[in-house]
């Protein structure tokens, strides 16, 4: 049983990630009446193949590396968060008040993040009191609080926060100081792919070599044998389940200042649950979590190009992220053990010779 | 023997090239009890899952009534009319007694409640099987009472040959004996039973015939009034097991493990603990006998800072009052749980983060808020060679361990703590091997001998009687000690025959 992802196995997995990548655009193309060729070759441009498209690639992929570490966090800890969408959107709507509504003060940026990141976790502690209260399933909880963020973007957007100029259901664009660092070919990247990988390494060093992240995972894998040892086992899911939240709080907030620059009810839609795939595709590994958010922006990417370029739909962008997403799910549990979720039928069988 | 029920011919299997069994002839007639001995690993249950369809042979044929069969599944053999009792238990947790009964007779559609509930009473009744609860789900079960469930869902409908793997591990004398009579009674009807264990005496007092495994080889058979006990373990073990001595008993100190006056309710609002004072002092080994299910849980989480339901009274470890399982292991409290899958190691996690699997150790291993985790490796591969863990590598998943190996881990874990002032184990060497057993009773002693506190809950008498200074038996909740250490006084203890207090 291997608990780690050897290089090898992900090299294969990186090539058949491709492979299928390339196979699933050109069949859809195809029966989308577009050109194959032209399709593949859209899709490698636009993603990995140009400087612009390794810039739009890397910036799709921010605030997936961000909420899929939000789950892995919960996932490993025995905490199904659901929730990442709706936390996002609280962090975004957190960072716009105080990029809009605070006159401007210098750091405004990264109180405007550590705003966003306190209010994921604040979000998450609605279902954490739930849980801890009441026995309510977190994965019912996250779900609704998914929806009643939306709304209150919806609502926030329309009402206190509307631009003054009242055109559009969305914010005044942020103060300049609470803005990120953009860099690169016409300033599309920005300081939050940094951020993102600061985050994953302290993560990676969270979950695998302190001794909360081993409390949190015998926690996550065994909570009777974990209370037995004396951990704190409750408050320590509770820390992981706030800890979720402020990631993907983060990356909402990151999106709003690295890349909006306002907010607006669709922002992101659809990261928080894309982030699961995320997470489950890097074998709820925070290199493997990278890993998957570059592949899944570089198909983002490449998609966006291909809409533009080869006149396929950027529907059949989705319908090839799935596809690759599917093959990439049976390839990986062909690779023993590698997604937490196959491997578990396999080792809970471990006979006593005899 | 030959009303011919089953026959098989030179079985043989391997498993990823190593041989598990090699050419083993075995017969079992009508209303005829074998039992079939062997160490752990000997090829007991490989051989046992083949008879019941669980497992292809790789060579050899199996003949049932007559005919070569191969079954293709366990369904298909239970069909035929081979039943098969599991040493784990093969239960729906969330079920109760009867509905777990009815799904093994693959009954389907709405199941009336009260009807199944009465049926599996009657059932039980019927062959004199006590079984208290059958509405409520088997988690909620003593391990005692979940095997009753597994021996009933066996015998539902009664098979024509029953396969017990292990089955008195968890009973008391009192329901092993009654579960012999109803082996005999089935028997004498017809059936043939094959029962496998590791326990000689039980194996010369019900069977007709013995038939001993080691290493997949068949090595002895024979009719059961040919062989002593002395005989069958050499068989067993290739030579004649050392003679135990007790090492001369060092005087005991101070109590350090105590208990006042501890009264617990389950949170069904039932007593199960009524009332237990009890105090274990340095370099003593307290051995509490009788059957699982009269408390010991109980009394082994409120030990551990851990009850279920409302506890009245006071644990105290080396005068610390021990309210939470924190407080249990920083007072220096070793644990060697009950079920050690479930309560003593992480499946998932490698045997490196396995050891640390108590707060205080983990907060040593601790330096500048991280592990280091070259230093743990290291020493993580000391313990495993120290206490013979297999394989010896700190990467390994335990849950590729197998029973025994997982058993050392625990012990490698709990023994070798920096602070170890009170041992608490129940049923140690269950599933392990003579040799295997008999290395766990030297690190007891040793420990013991040390300094240690030790409470040992054990359902086995054998086990009781090697290794306590004092003993003791819980019956429904409460604890008796038997004053004189005999054996009949524990006997009569456990089947509760003392008036209570």
């Amino acid at each position: 049983m291997k608990a780690r992802l050897s290089i090898i196995a992900f090299a294969q997995i990186a090539v058949v990630a491709m492979l299928l990548s390339v196979a699933a655009a050109s069949g859809l193309a195809w029966l989308a009446g577009a050109s194959p060729l032209d399709a593949v070759t859209a899709l490698a441009w636009g993603s990995v193949f140009t400087r612009h498209g390794l810039e739009a690639t890397l910036m799709q992929a921010t605030p997936l590396i961000l909420t899929g570490l939000a789950i892995l966090l919960a996932f490993r800890s025995g905490v199904f968060n659901i929730g990442a969408e709706g936390q996002f959107l609280l962090g975004a709507l957190a960072a716009t008040v105080v990029g809009t509504q605070l006159p401007p003060f210098p750091g405004q940026a990264l109180v405007a993040l550590a705003a966003g990141a306190l209010a994921g976790g604040f979000w998450a502690q609605i279902a954490v009191f739930y849980r801890l209260t009441r026995g309510v399933g977190e994965v019912i909880t996250t779900i609704m609080l998914n929806f009643i963020a939306l709304y209150l973007i919806s609502w926030a957007v329309s009402g206190p926060l509307q631009e003054t100029s009242g055109d559009y259901p969305q914010s005044d664009p942020l103060a300049e100081g609470a803005r990120l660092w953009t860099f690169g070919d016409g300033d599309s990247l920005h300081a939050g792919i940094i951020v993102a990988l600061i985050m994953t390494v302290l993560v990676g060093v969270l979950v695998k070599q302190t001794p909360l992240g081993l409390r949190l995972r015998a926690a996550g894998l065994n909570p009777v044998s974990a209370r037995l040892a004396g951990f704190p086992v409750t408050r320590d899911i509770v820390l992981a389940f706030t800890l979720s939240g402020a990631l993907a709080g983060l990356a909402g907030a990151v999106e709003v200042t690295g890349l909006t620059g306002r907010l607006f009810a669709r922002i992101g839609s659809g990261y928080g649950y894309t982030a699961i795939a995320v997470a489950l595709l890097g074998g709820l590994q925070p290199l493997g979590v990278l890993a998957a958010a570059l592949f899944f922006g570089a198909l983002g990417a490449g998609a966006a190009t291909m809409e533009r370029t080869a006149d396929v739909s950027a529907v059949v962008a989705v319908a090839i992220q799935g596809a690759a997403l599917l093959g990439l799910a049976i390839v990986a549990a062909l690779h023993r053990g590698w997604l937490p979720g196959f491997a578990a039928a396999e080792s809970s069988e471990a006979e006593d010779a005899g | 023997m030959n009303s011919g029920l089953l026959a098989l011919r030179g079985i043989d299997k391997h498993f990823d090239g190593k041989p598990a069994l090699l050419g083993v002839d075995l017969a079992c007639g009508r209303g005829e009890i074998l039992a079939l001995l062997g160490e752990n690993g000997a090829g007991k249950s490989t051989l046992m899952e083949i008879v019941g369809g669980a497992l292809a042979p790789d060579g050899g044929e199996l003949q049932w009534k007559g005919a070569p069969r191969r079954w293709r599944s366990p369904a298909e053999a239970r069909r035929a009319g081979i039943s098969l009792v599991h040493q784990h238990f093969m239960l729906v947790p969330t079920a109760s007694a009867a509905e777990n009964i009815a799904l093994a007779r693959g009954r389907v559609g709405l199941l009336a409640r009260r009807r199944l509930e009465a049926e599996t009473r009657e059932l039980a009744a019927g062959l004199g099987l006590e079984l208290p609860d059958t509405a409520s789900p088997v988690e909620d079960l003593s391990v005692g009472e979940q095997q009753r469930v597994e021996i009933l869902k066996a015998l539902d409908p009664p098979p024509e040959l029953l396969i017990l793997d292990e089955p008195t591990a968890v009973l008391t004398p009192e329901e092993a004996r009654g579960l012999f009579e109803i082996l005999r009674k089935l028997a004498a009807r017809g059936t043939g039973i094959i029962i496998v264990t590791h326990k000689l005496g039980e194996a010369l007092t019900l069977a007709d015939r013995v038939v001993v495994l080691r290493r997949g080889e068949l090595v002895t058979e024979g009719i059961a009034s040919a062989h002593d006990e002395r005989s069958l373990a050499t068989a067993m073990v290739g030579e004649a097991p050392k003679e135990e001595t007790k090492p001369p008993r060092p005087s005991p100190g101070e109590v350090v493990l105590q208990a006042d006056e501890i009264r617990l309710r389950d949170t069904r609002g039932r007593e199960v603990l009524g009332g237990i004072s009890l105090g274990v002092r340095e370099r003593e080994i307290f051995a509490v006998a009788g059957a699982w299910g009269n408390g010991q849980e109980e009394l082994l989480a409120s030990f551990c800072g851990m009850p279920v339901g409302a506890l009245q009274g006071e644990v105290r470890l080396a005068g610390r009052k021990i309210d939470n399982a924190a407080a249990a292991r920083r007072a220096g409290l070793a644990v060697i749980p009950a079920d050690r899958r479930k309560e003593g190691l992480v499946a998932g996690l490698p045997l490196r983060e396995n050891l640390l699997l108590s707060i205080d150790e983990l907060e040593d291993a601790t330096h500048r808020g991280c592990l280091r985790v070259a230093d743990l490796d290291a020493q993580a591969q000391i313990l495993l060679r120290e206490f013979d863990v297999r394989p010896a590598d700190p990467n390994a998943d335990s849950a590729a361990l197998s029973g025994g190996n997982q058993q050392r881990l625990i012990l490698a874990r709990e023994l070798s703590r920096s602070r170890l002032v009170a041992v608490l184990a129940a049923n140690p060497t269950r599933g392990l091997d003579i040799e295997a057993a008999r290395q766990v009773h030297i690190r007891l002693r040793a420990v013991a001998a040390a300094g240690a506190a030790v409470l040992i809950f054990s359902t086995d008498l054998d086990e009781i009687e090697a290794l306590g200074d004092r003993v003791a038996v819980l019956y429904e909740g409460h604890l008796h000690e038997a004053q004189s250490r005999s054996r009949e006084e524990i006997g009569h203890l456990m089947a509760g025959l003392e008036a209570r207090p």
